[in-house]
């Protein structure tokens, strides 16, 4: 009886807080509905982005205004709504519960839970929609964010507020890179999005609970539009976890927002438009898919301590078909990010993961945000991997090679080696330093290629066990000093010698 | 069969001029028909209507009060919409 007691209370004190007003609303009839999408007439005064309430309680958005009619994306049940309901505008954006207590919790594009977990209890609501800041309140991007991948942050460096696509074919382990990320910002103090828009629930449920195990739910938000939902929520869903972004960016934190993918993302807004009607362009996009997605990505940045300090780094996903990244929405979004990592399929059937190939990924602005260590090994990897492989296209031909070229080819095909490196896997910082100088010194040079599997596994350990003051030293300071090169050179030799 | 573009334009001007008299004419909708003081009442309260022509429909499920309509203008003042909307309220407090 208590609980019932207790629960007429709290309608009593929400309803004491509201009085009737006299205040006009418009609204307008639905004549038409299609997929997901609804045709209505009357709202004269509508505005666009403004949200609709139907008959049967269920939201609708407003994205068209023509003539004489309006079009919604409903953003629900669409099934239950019949020709001539009424709708009503309720004078308000499309804005999404935003907390603290997002973290570790699953949601859908709207902010309710997909996790049979509680409501999100708030007062704060942030607008799903929202001009990205201007020049005035932005910052170069100067502070890493350390993927854990040595082949990324050792030649495609990310920095925090840096917008890095990761393109390729399905099933080149795109997705795969992403969510490793994500598990190595445990100690990086980093929030992170996951957004899965058309994505199978099978896949969604599979990340979740990979992060889950391992331990990375605590400081991840996985906003979920599946191939099930409707094209209304796929088309929402980047901009809701954006919105999620920068609320925790307005506290002043760095986050990474991970768009997987932009594929189905411009295939939901094809669909939306032409149900519309509006007129198809190039491959039946509209005209507009570009903003589509520019509007999205710049949303991405790092801000002043002015204005809170915070950043969102994005890594949109973008799936190719048969490796051709100057199709239509591959090319748009590769102009609007800055930098992108290329996976390739016959690299992964090559047994080289991740399938990065370094030829075609570039990050055009990480490069400032490297840490100093990394800078001094990674210089020279990346001339030596360039002349690799102008010299291993070459070599195939060639019966006979001199010494020298024989010398750059093992030097290429170890440092391949050592980029390898198994899924769910993170390096520390200084783990990653320390194999990477071991091979641009050429201390494998004289080990087979097989065994360098062993002996990195080897030295990690090695190091973790008798050398951590000098592991930790790497990770705290971020660099390299001739003291330290020496102690990881000797450790290397007698590694080496151990081994044989 | 073929129709004068002539003849078509004036009659889609024709059917606009229709169309904005009607948007014009203020609608009011109750449960049951309301006297000359009762609709000066309404036109008081909503003084931006004041001048304007105006019907009256009936319509039971109103309950009571008035829903005053013009184009896609409205102003809910019934019951009806007060039930409507706490039963809103009641559903989302929890």
């Amino acid at each position: 009886m208590k609980l019932i007691d207790e629960y007429l209370k709290t309608i009593e004190r929400e309803l004491g807080a509201s009085k009737i007003d006299l205040k006009s609303s418009e609204q307008g009839v639905v004549t038409e509905i299609k997929d997901g999408v609804i045709i209505l007439q009357g709202l004269d005064n509508a505005a666009y982005g403004e949200l609709l309430e139907l008959d049967n309680n269920c939201l609708a958005y407003v994205i068209d205004l023509s003539d004489e009619n309006v079009g919604a994306i409903v953003l629900g049940d669409y099934l239950s709504i019949r020709s001539g309901s009424k709708a009503k505008a309720l004078g308000r954006s499309l804005s999404i519960p935003v907390a603290d207590e997002l973290l570790g919790r699953i949601v859908d594009p709207l902010g309710a839970p997909l996790d049979n977990g509680v409501k999100i209890k708030t007062d704060l609501y942030f607008s799903v929609e929202k001009v990205a800041p201007g020049v005035v309140a932005r910052e170069a991007v100067s502070v890493p964010v350390q993927t854990g991948i040595k082949a990324i942050d050792s030649l495609i460096p990310i920095g925090r507020g840096q917008r890095e696509l990761i393109i390729g074919d399905r099933g080149t382990g795109k997705t795969t890179i992403a969510v490793d990320t994500i598990l190595n910002q445990k100690s990086e103090n980093m929030i992170c999005v996951y957004c899965a828009i058309g994505q199978k629930n099978s896949k969604v449920a599979g990340v979740a609970e990979l992060l889950k195990k391992n331990y990375a739910m605590d400081y991840t938000i996985i906003v979920s539009a599946s191939a099930s939902d409707s094209a209304a929520a796929q088309y929402l869903a980047p901009y809701s976890a954006s919105a999620i972004a920068e609320y925790f960016m307005s506290k002043g934190k760095d986050v990474l927002v991970v768009y997987d993918d932009l594929t189905k993302h411009a295939w939901a807004y094809r669909q939306i438009s032409l149900i519309l009607r509006r007129p198809a362009g190039r491959e039946a996009y509209p005209g507009d898919v570009f903003y589509l997605h520019s509007r999205l990505l710049e949303r991405a940045c790092r801000v002043d301590k002015k204005h809170g300090g915070g950043s969102i780094t994005a890594l949109p996903i973008i799936e190719t078909l048969e490796g051709d990244v100057s199709a239509y929405i591959p090319t748009n979004v590769i102009s609007i990010t800055d930098g992108q990592i290329v996976l390739d399929v016959d690299l992964f059937n090559a047994g080289i993961k991740p399938a990065v190939n370094v030829g075609l990924s570039v990050s055009r602005v990480g490069g400032n945000a490297q840490t100093k260590a990394m800078k001094q090994v990674a210089g020279k990897l990346k001339l030596d991997l360039a002349q690799y492989r102008d010299m291993a296209a070459f070599s195939q031909f060639e019966g006979e090679l001199d010494e020298e070229t024989k010398k750059l080819l093992n030097r290429g095909a170890k440092i391949t080696q050592i980029l390898k490196q198994n899924k769910n896997r993170p390096y520390e910082l200084a783990e990653q330093v320390v194999v990477i100088w071991a091979a641009s010194k050429g201390y494998l040079d004289s080990l087979p290629l097989h065994e360098v599997d062993v002996w990195e596994t080897k030295l990690i350990s090695d190091l973790r066990l008798r050398k951590k003051n000098l592991i930790d030293s790497i990770n705290k300071n971020k660099i390299l000093d001739e003291k330290m090169e020496k102690e990881i050179g000797k450790t290397i030799e007698e590694n080496i010698e151990n081994g044989k | 069969m073929k129709i004068d573009p002539e003849v078509k334009n004036r009659l889609k001007q024709l059917l606009k001029r229709e169309v904005e008299q009607k948007n014009k004419m203020v609608v009011i909708k109750s449960a049951y028909q309301l006297d000359k003081n009762e609709i000066d009442m309404v036109f008081r309260a909503l003084p931006e209507f004041s001048g304007m022509s105006y019907e009256t429909i009936i319509e039971p499920e109103v309950l009571a009060g008035v829903i005053v309509q013009q184009g896609s203008k409205i102003y809910d003042l019934s019951l009806s919409g007060q039930l409507k909307s706490l039963y809103n309220k009641i559903y989302e407090i929890d």
